[in-house]
């Protein structure tokens, strides 16, 4: 009520007069009633030759399309893959009476957009040039020509694409994730290789085409300012004498989910980001009664930027820039699968196995946890607005059609969509999730650097990591990745190289002073040391004080030129508490670290064991020379304000004091930064008083 | 039939086929009195209405030492306001049945929802409240920041030839800030503090810097109540927008250099000077690379791809509100060399100086850019950035329905003209990306 008398009153002191508020902003606009959809019907007629013809007229647009397509079951590719992608670029580019060159230039004078495929051939134009494009079209369809030439240049593409895959950590993902979702035996998951190009020749496009382009299995559909008439006229001029023929049907192996979830790993050098998907194939098609429900789960799930899996992984950790979920449907079976929106979903390298750890936590949550009513009403509720905006697009109506036809719904089921959205409950979203969403029956596939595969061993039901090449094929662990060797026994071998215990224990303290060259600046870095754990770094740029930090046992005092701030507890405190002393790694177990072997790895062209230290947001990753044993490299992480930081330090130039080895050249790189410290004096037990570390 | 027959043919048809194809894009348009720019389009196809605003910022008007600061800000404008709670906008716009989203170039910031007709009043508040006391807590910024940097390795550092454009603009430009790419520097985006976040809001997110599209099935009376409703109470922004008058001196020495990225296949990147959006340079050079690169026939695709010397090749020009670039990317076929495919590109361009190009290409080259237009304005989506994008650039929204005729003033001269003076060897970029 109060709305409407502010919204008259606004009427009355008229638009352009402004007063200060006219509205309460805090109440939030409720719903006007909602319009009608008005779902328009295609008009469906069938030639003497087979050829369905869907129709949707469309008077508000210039532009017409002609799509024509197969619906056939064609033989597998197997030691020919690569094929479908060598006729997709070489089909309808000549035809029998129009060179490459003459059709290229017809189709451009009419600036029309022809797209023949393996699937069939779209064209679209400007209804003027109806003629001409209607020509063009019947004759890419009816009377192509494979030329050597054509094919010769796209094979080569074909390979030069497949040599450039190693650029691309999305591609190479969803191609092991296909190959692995619905095996190599199943259209979908056959993967070209540079191999089997070389088998593809032309007899074999052109038998393709002799063998599957028919027309009583396609179907035409026509969109835009067409009559009736006009469409049966034009449909039966240009493909009314297309011989119908008998077209073999293949029958393949539907795929199946893995019988316990599995890892597959795909090295990637040096990749920032881990590509990464969770998918299986599903029994999931249109048509089935509980469809509606489980696409509202999909939608709850990770289906935009307010489901489960953006809200987790992206609002609330940052580990992504999106990340959606799909369960599609298809005639044979339906995937279940992850994606960035754009490809293949991606995350910060060093959050690998965190990110599958909140994936998986999602996956159960969907099945465990009924949807809450609010998170129901806005998911059907969206899923009707996108239902309605769909239709600004008249091709809508026409798939609609196809659908119908294709998979022998009732005529009805698209004027019914909006109803059974609306019966969904809460109960049947739960039900649905257990029925389609298989934690426990789906391959995790990552695409990342060797780094953050091993990470991944607590989710492989058979604590193995199946790595895999670009070409999805089985592939042998990179390097040795076991280290044969206990973390105790590392450790004990670093304090051994460093000097023995006895002569850490008598470094009761030091103090060093370091040259740091930053950003083409250089600093003074001065620290105190003094046991078991205290410790005083002073950062001073010609004088200047730059940053303190001083850590006394009880508090971590950090001052700079913003001022000082206290820390008694936190990740930050805990990693200069754990890690302020010589030899942090042994009081990792009773600090309450949890210690694992990484495996082995190279560090500048030298191997070196993997030790992993993790405690709460602090984790720490330490390289070991395997023959020294002394420490070369860590990686720690850290989650501070502007989120996750990564900080690589390098160790070298070790020295010999009072019979302890200290580094005396450190390499740091912060996310980009470089950053080097070399020690300049450095002197030991000389005595200092507790004070200078408050 | 030989090909003059065939032109002549089409030409001929095209003619006397026309029919009610010519229609206007019907709009209204008025100021609020606190300088927001509105825009009305009535289409009733389907009950479906586009709310969109186009601010009038982008990343040129940013400090260059807090540059991705405009594209970090479109991320901050769906943490909240006053009266919705952080986090909820996305949620509540979906709930209504309606779809959102947001994208920053170097000249503007285009906010947009798509929704039932019935929630119309809901976008308009909704919209309403971010320009008028949008609301933004350090969670929201530290984690959008962290968002941000995630995006960037996506879309530019992650993808293999991703950063071309940064590495053409750093060398084309010396003063002009296209030097730099709307998603910024990592380390100016976690730099930036709460005070720069708020005083951007404070200049640029202002009812005077913006215009609101309605486009759709709307009631024009009771919206344009709801509009004085929501956006007429906002006040006018006062403090001065910075809008650089920087004129970016003429290259005379070529620039060339190497970048080594994580690449299989080597390939060529070149950024020629380019007119500004709205000239009439700007038509003629749009009508120059769809001959380039545009249709089938088109000549880097005949003369360069098709010849197999790459995979790719493109030429890509997009006007800006400032003189931009053009950009022209060859990638090697395998076994192919770079100087080669360079060559091969540079004779091409070198095609369209050295005479008129021949009427056909030229017709095909208009042909397309008929059917371009017809494709865009299908959507409401179209028309509503047309609309706006008109408005904010050049303050004359009814140039969406000139576009055609601004193409059709183009003579062959024209474009010999303005080829001449764009593509110049000595000013341009010329970039060999190498693997590592």
């Amino acid at each position: 009520m109060k709305k409407i008398i502010y919204s008259l009153f606004a009427f009355l002191i008229g638009v352009s007069t402004l007063n200060a508020q006219t509205v309460d902003r805090s109440i939030r606009p409720s719903s006007a009633p909602a319009k009608e959809i008005n779902i328009k019907d295609a008009q469906v007629f069938t030639l003497s030759n087979g050829l369905k013809v869907f129709l949707v007229e469309d008077k508000t647009t210039p532009i017409v399309y002609y799509s024509l397509s197969l619906d056939v079951k064609p033989a597998l590719q197997g030691e020919k893959t690569g094929m479908y992608d060598v006729f997709n670029e070489v089909f309808g580019r000549a035809t029998t009476s129009r060179s490459k060159e003459q059709l290229n230039r017809e189709i451009d004078l009419i600036g029309a957009q022809a797209y023949p495929n393996i699937n069939g051939v779209y064209i679209s134009f400007l209804k003027k040039y109806e003629k001409q494009a209607l020509d063009i079209f019947s004759d890419i369809l009816l009377h192509p020509v494979f030329t050597q030439e054509e094919f010769d240049l796209n094979k080569d593409k074909l390979k030069t694409f497949l040599s450039s895959l190693g650029d691309d950590g999305g591609q190479i993902n969803e191609r092991v994730s296909g190959a692995l979702t619905y095996g190599k035996n199943y259209p979908d998951g056959e993967v070209t290789t540079m191999k089997t190009i070389e088998n593809v020749s032309i007899p074999d496009l052109e038998n393709y085409y002799k063998t599957y382009f028919a027309p009583n299995v396609s179907r035409l559909v026509i969109v835009g300012d067409v009559s009736l008439k006009e469409a049966k006229v034009a449909a039966e001029k240009y493909l009314g004498k297309w011989q119908k023929k008998n077209v073999p049907v293949t029958k393949y192996v539907i795929p199946t989910a893995p019988a316990a979830t599995g890892v597959a790993y795909v090295v990637k050098p040096g990749a920032v980001q881990s590509s990464l998907d969770v998918s299986y194939p599903v029994p999931f098609r249109i048509g089935q009664p509980d469809y509606e429900a489980a696409r509202i789960m999909d939608q709850i799930l990770g289906g935009s930027g307010t489901g489960h899996l953006f809200l987790n992984l992206r609002e609330t950790h940052s580990y992504t820039y999106g990340i959606y979920s799909s369960l599609s449907a298809d005639e044979l079976t339906g995937r279940f699968s992850l994606s960035s929106g754009r490809g293949a979903a991606s995350v910060k390298a060093a959050v690998t196995d965190s990110a599958i750890y909140e994936i998986f936590h999602e996956l159960n949550r969907i099945i465990d946890e009924p949807v809450t009513e609010k998170e129901l009403q806005a998911a059907k509720t969206y899923r009707a607005g996108s239902f309605s905006r769909s239709l600004e697009n008249s091709g809508t109506i026409a798939q609609f059609a196809v659908n119908i036809d294709k998979y022998k719904l009732p005529k009805d089921y698209y004027k019914n969509y909006l109803k059974r959205v609306d019966a969904v409950t809460a109960a049947d979203v739960q039900a649905v999730a257990k029925k389609y969403i298989q934690p426990k029956n789906a391959w995790i596939v990552v695409t990342g650097d060797q780094a953050h595969a091993g990470g991944l061993l607590p989710f492989a039901s058979d604590k193995t990591i199946h790595y895999y090449d670009y070409d999805a094929n089985p592939a042998a662990a990179p390097t040795v990745l076991k280290a044969g060797i206990s973390s105790e026994e590392i450790i004990a071998k670093y304090v051994k190289a460093l000097g023995g215990k006895d002569a850490i224990d008598k470094i009761h303290d030091y103090s060093l002073t370091a040259d740091v060259s930053a950003m083409g600046q250089t600093l003074t870095l001065s620290q105190l040391y003094k046991q078991p754990n205290k410790s005083l770094i002073n950062l001073t740029m010609n004088g200047m004080a730059i940053q303190r930090i001083a850590f006394d046992g009880t508090t971590l005092r950090m001052s700079g030129m913003g001022g000082a701030q206290d820390f008694t507890e936190g990740d930050l405190f805990d990693g200069m508490k754990d890690g302020g002393s010589i030899v942090p790694e042994l009081t990792y177990a009773q600090n309450g670290y949890t210690v694992e072997v990484s495996g082995l790895e190279a560090v500048n062209g030298k191997d070196a064991y993997v030790l992993t230290a993790t405690k709460g947001n602090n984790k720490s990753v330490s390289y070991f020379d395997m023959e020294t044993g002394l420490k070369v490299k860590s990686v720690t992480s850290m989650d501070t304000p502007a989120g996750a930081q990564q900080t690589t330090t390098e160790y070298s130039d070790y020295r010999e004091l009072n019979g302890v080895k200290f580094p005396f050249l450190m390499k740091q790189n912060m996310g980009g930064m470089m950053m080097e410290s070399a020690v300049k004096s450095m002197e030991i037990n000389k005595g200092i008083d507790d004070s200078k570390f408050e | 039939m030989n090909k003059q027959l065939i032109v002549l043919m089409f030409l001929i048809g095209a003619v006397f086929t026309v029919k009610g194809q010519d229609e206007k894009i019907k709009f209204t348009e008025y100021d609020l009195s606190n300088g927001l720019h509105v825009i009305l389009y009535p289409n009733d196809a389907t009950p479906n209405v586009m709310v969109s605003l186009m601010y009038h910022v982008g990343a040129k008007n940013e400090d260059p030492a807090r540059t991705g600061f405009a594209h970090l800000f479109e991320h901050l404008m769906f943490e909240g306001s006053e009266n919705i709670g952080r986090g909820d906008y996305f949620g509540i716009v979906q709930a209504a049945g309606g779809s959102l989203n947001a994208n920053t170039t170097q000249d503007r910031t285009y906010y947009f929802e798509n929704m039932p007709s019935n929630e119309l009043e809901l976008a308009l508040w909704m919209e309403s409240e971010r320009m008028y006391h949008a609301k933004i807590d350090t969670v929201g910024v530290n984690t959008q920041k962290g968002v941000v940097i995630e995006e960037r390795k996506q879309s530019y550092d992650n993808q293999p030839y991703g950063t071309f454009m940064e590495e053409l603009g750093k060398r084309a430009y010396t003063v002009h800030p296209y030097r730099w790419q709307t998603i910024g520097d990592p380390e100016h985006i976690k730099a930036s503090s709460f005070d720069d976040i708020y005083n951007f809001y404070k200049t640029y997110y202002v009812p005077n810097n913006a215009v609101l599209v309605i486009a759709g099935d709307f009631e024009e009376k009771q919206t344009k109540e709801w509009i004085a409703d929501y956006f007429g109470s906002i006040p006018k922004g006062t403090l001065p927008f910075y809008r650089p008058e920087i004129v970016e001196p003429v290259p005379t020495v070529e620039v060339r250099d190497t970048v080594y990225d994580n690449i299989q296949l080597p390939a060529v990147f070149m950024a020629y000077h380019a007119p500004a959006a709205g000239t009439k340079e700007s038509y003629a050079m749009d009508v120059l690379s769809q001959i380039l690169t545009g249709g089938k026939s088109s000549w880097l695709k005949t003369n360069v791809d098709d010849k197999g010397l790459t995979a790719q090749s493109l030429l890509f020009y997009n006007a800006t509100e400032d003189p931009g670039l053009v950009y022209v990317a060859g990638i090697a076929n395998m076994g192919k060399e770079l100087p080669e495919v360079e060559a091969a590109i540079t004779a091409e361009i070198a095609k369209l100086t050295a005479g008129l190009v021949p009427e056909e290409d030229f017709q095909m080259a208009l042909a397309a850019k008929e059917y371009q237009t017809a494709s865009e304005y299908k959507t409401l989506s179209g028309v509503s950035n047309a609309l706006a994008s008109n408005y904010t650039y050049l303050k004359d929204a009814g140039r969406i329905n000139k576009e055609l005729s601004f193409y059709n003033e183009i003579t062959r001269e024209d474009l010999l003209n303005v080829a001449r003076k764009y593509f110049q060897p000595n000013s341009r970029v010329v970039l060999y990306y190498l693997p590592k």
